[in-house]
C-alpha cells in the first residue's frame, strides 16, 4: 500500500490518519495531512527551510511534538510548512527539515484554525508492513 | 448504565467503569440525553471521574459534547490537598470565554445602521487566520499583560476602570506568573493581542427580545428592545501553546507520580506538586492575556460604535470564563472545602451574596452568558444557590457542537447561508467562507432546549433573550 492519509471525523474537531511503510513516511505523511486541513495546499511552496530538531519519550509523543511543531511555525514565525525532509529517525527523536513558505495573505487561502495537536487516542501502529499514526487535532 | 434520577438529571454509575471514584451526573433532557450518548461523552465523563483526588460527581451540561480527554460541557473538582490538575482539564483555549455590553441605544436605532456598523467592526477588530493585531510588543511588555490581564488593557487606555468591576476575577487572576509561561508561547501571542480568531469566535450585535426575570433583568440594566453586544473569544495563540507546553510535561511528570490515565489527554500532575503549581500560574497568565483580550475588543466596539451610531457608551454587564480552572470553596458532602475546579466548556454561576460577584449584583446572582450558534438566539441566566449544592456553582455554555464540521459543511453554501440570515435580518462579515459553513446553525443544538434544561433543573435561572441583527467572525 502506498504511503498517504485520510482525515478523520470528529464531533468538534479533526483527526488526521496518515500511513507508509516506515515510520518515516506516516510521519511525513502526517505533517501532509495537517497542512491539508490548515491551507489550500497547493498554493504553498517548498522553496524556503527551517530546521527541525526533535526529541521525546516515545514515537507517539514524537509525532505530537512534531506537528505542534508545524503549528508553532505557522503562528510565531508565520512560516507554513508544507512539507517534512527526515535526516535521522530514532523513533524517539528526529532530524530533518522543514520545506514551505513565508506566510503570503494575498495568497494563501486558510480553511481551518487548528489551535494544537492532542494526545486523545494518539497511536500509532504497525501491521502487515504498513505504520499507522492516528492523531486529532484541536480546532 | 445511564439511570435518571429525576427531571433532566442523568446518573452514570461508578459501576459504569473501573476505577471511578465518583458517580457521573448529566444534566439533559430526553432529546439531548440521546445526542449525548451517541458519541463519546459518557466515556468521557466516567474517565474523569477515575482521575486521583475527584470529589462530588463528574458532572457534563446539556450542551455537553465529545471532546478529547475531557467531555466539553464539563465540570470536574479535585481536592486540593489530595486531588490533581489536568491542562487538558481546563483546554486550550484557555479563559475562552463571553462578555456582554449593553448599549443606550433601541434596535430600531441601530438596525438601519447596521451594515455600516458591521463594516467599522470589522475593520477595526482583526479576525481570522494567520491575521496579527495591530497592537506590536516587546516580550516585556507582555508579561505585564500576562500578570495584569484586563487591568493592563485599562491602563494602556483601552476602557476605564469601572469596566474591571463587572469582570469575572475583575479581569485579573492574581496567581499569573508570567515566568511560568514558555517564550514560545509568548511568541505565539505577542502579536494576537486585541484578535478575536477565527472558528466559533465572533462578535455579535443583538437586541433584548424577550425578558424572563424582570428583577434580575432590572439590577443587571437590560431592558426590552435594548441593543447589546456579545463577544466570544480567548487566549490565542498563547494560551493554545501554554496547554500544549504543560500537556507535554504532566506525560512524564505523571509517571513520577504514579498516576496512570486511560486516554494521555487527561495527564494530570498533584495540584500540590511544583509542577501543578507551575500550571495554575502559567494557566492564570493566559487567562489575564484572554481578559486583556476581550477588553481591547470592547474599547474597538465602543469606538465603531461611536463614529457610526450616536453612542459608543457600552457598559460591560459581564464577562465570564468558560475554560478555566478554579480554587474555590464549596460543600461536598457536607463539609466545606477547598477544591479544584475544572470547568471546560462551562461556566460559573454563582447565586446572590457570593462575594466573588459584583456589589451591584450581589441580591440576585451572577450573570451566566450563554451564547447560542450563528444566527440564533442567546441567553443571560443567573447563578443559583442549586448550582452550588450541585454543579460546584456551574452551568453551560452554549449550544453545542451536535455534528462534525465536514458534515456541516455539506448542509449549506456559504452564499445559501448568508442569504438565509440576511433574509431573517442579520448581517454576517466573515474572514473565511468556509469558517462561516462549518459554524452553521444546523451544526449545533438548540441552544434553548440547553438554556430550558439548565433553567428546569434550576441551575441557573433564565432572565433575558437576546438576537442578534449583525455578526463579525473570524
Amino acid at each position: 500500500m502506498e504511503a498517504g492519509y485520510r482525515i478523520l471525523e470528529h464531533p468538534a474537531d479533526l483527526g488526521l490518519e496518515a500511513w507508509g511503510e516506515t515510520l518515516s513516511d506516516a510521519f511525513r505523511q502526517s505533517v501532509l495531512a495537517l497542512l491539508s486541513v490548515i491551507v489550500d495546499a497547493a498554493a504553498v511552496s517548498r522553496q524556503a527551510s527551517r530546521p527541525v530538531d526533535l526529541q521525546a519519550s516515545d514515537p507517539e509523543q514524537l509525532l505530537v511534538r512534531l506537528l505542534s511543531e508545524v503549528i508553532f511555525a505557522l503562528d510565531a514565525e508565520r512560516f507554513i510548512v508544507a512539507q517534512l525532509v527526515i535526516d535521522e529517525m530514532k523513533g524517539t527523536s528526529l532530524k530533518g527539515t522543514f520545506k514551505g513558505e513565508r506566510l503570503d495573505p494575498a495568497k494563501h487561502v486558510f480553511k481551518l484554525d487548528v489551535k494544537a495537536i492532542t494526545y486523545h487516542q494518539l497511536s500509532i501502529t504497525e501491521k502487515g508492513g504498513l505504520v499507522r499514526a492516528k492523531v486529532f487535532v484541536d480546532i | 448504565m445511564l439511570k435518571q434520577i429525576g427531571p433532566y438529571r442523568y446518573v452514570v454509575p461508578k459501576s459504569h467503569q473501573k476505577g471511578m471514584l465518583v458517580e457521573g451526573l448529566i444534566y439533559a433532557d430526553e432529546t439531548l440525553i440521546k445526542a449525548i450518548e451517541h458519541d463519546l461523552t459518557l466515556g468521557q465523563v466516567a474517565n474523569v471521574a477515575t482521575l486521583p483526588g475527584m470529589v462530588g460527581r463528574s458532572l457534563a451540561m446539556p450542551d455537553a459534547h465529545q471532546g478529547y480527554g475531557f467531555a466539553i460541557g464539563g465540570v470536574a473538582a479535585a481536592d486540593m490537598e489530595r486531588g490533581v490538575v489536568s491542562a487538558g482539564g481546563v483546554g486550550f483555549d484557555i479563559n475562552c470565554g463571553v462578555r456582554l455590553l449593553a448599549s443606550s441605544l433601541h434596535v430600531d436605532e441601530v438596525r438601519p445602521a447596521i451594515e455600516p456598523l458591521l463594516n467599522q467592526m470589522f475593520r477595526d477588530i482583526p479576525c481570522g487566520t494567520g491575521k496579527s493585531g495591530i497592537v506590536s510588543m516587546s516580550l516585556d511588555e507582555l508579561d505585564d499583560v500576562l500578570r495584569n490581564g484586563a487591568r493592563w488593557a485599562v491602563q494602556a487606555g483601552y476602557g476605564t476602570p469601572d469596566d474591571l468591576n463587572f469582570i469575572e476575577e475583575n479581569g485579573c487572576l492574581e496567581d499569573a506568573d508570567p515566568s511560568k509561561v514558555s517564550k514560545r508561547a509568548k511568541q505565539r501571542g505577542k502579536d494576537q493581542l486585541g484578535t478575536l480568531g477565527s472558528g466559533n469566535h465572533f462578535a455579535e450585535v443583538q437586541h433584548i427580545d424577550e425578558i424572563f426575570d424582570e428583577e434580575a433583568a432590572r439590577v443587571f440594566g437590560l431592558k426590552k428592545g435594548m441593543v447589546t453586544v456579545l463577544i466570544h473569544t480567548g487566549s490565542r495563540g498563547l494560551g493554545h501553546q501554554v496547554c500544549t507546553d504543560y500537556l507535554d510535561s504532566m506525560q512524564s511528570a505523571m509517571q513520577h507520580y504514579g498516576i496512570h490515565v486511560v486516554d494521555r489527554q487527561l495527564a494530570c500532575v498533584p495540584i500540590r506538586s511544583p509542577e501543578g503549581q507551575n500550571y495554575l500560574r502559567a494557566m492564570a497568565a493566559a487567562a489575564n492575556f484572554a481578559f486583556a483580550n476581550r477588553q481591547m475588543i470592547t474599547h474597538w466596539t465602543r469606538e465603531a460604535f461611536r463614529r457610526i451610531t450616536r453612542s459608543g457608551d457600552l457598559r460591560i454587564v459581564y464577562d465570564v470564563a468558560h475554560n478555566i480552572a478554579k480554587v474555590e470553596e464549596h460543600t461536598v458532602n457536607g463539609k466545606r472545602m477547598r477544591v479544584l475546579v475544572h470547568r471546560k466548556g462551562a461556566t460559573r454561576a454563582f447565586p446572590a451574596g457570593r462575594p466573588e460577584i459584583p456589589k451591584q449584583y450581589a441580591d440576585v446572582g451572577q450573570p451566566v452568558l450563554i451564547p447560542g450558534s450563528m444566527g440564533t438566539s442567546s441567553y443571560v441566566l443567573v447563578g443559583t444557590e442549586k448550582a452550588m449544592e450541585e454543579t460546584f456553582g456551574s452551568s453551560c455554555h452554549g449550544a453545542g457542537r451536535a455534528k462534525s464540521r465536514t458534515a456541516a459543511k455539506k448542509d449549506i453554501t456559504a452564499e445559501e447561508l448568508l442569504k438565509q440570515l440576511k433574509e431573517r435580518g442579520i448581517y454576517v462579515r466573515g474572514a473565511s467562507k468556509s469558517g462561516l459553513t462549518e459554524e452553521n446553525p444546523s451544526a449545533y443544538k438548540d441552544v434553548t432546549a440547553v438554556v430550558d434544561v439548565v433553567h428546569n433543573a434550576g441551575i441557573a435561572k433564565k432572565v433575558a433573550r437576546l438576537i442578534p441583527i449583525g455578526v463579525i467572525k473570524g
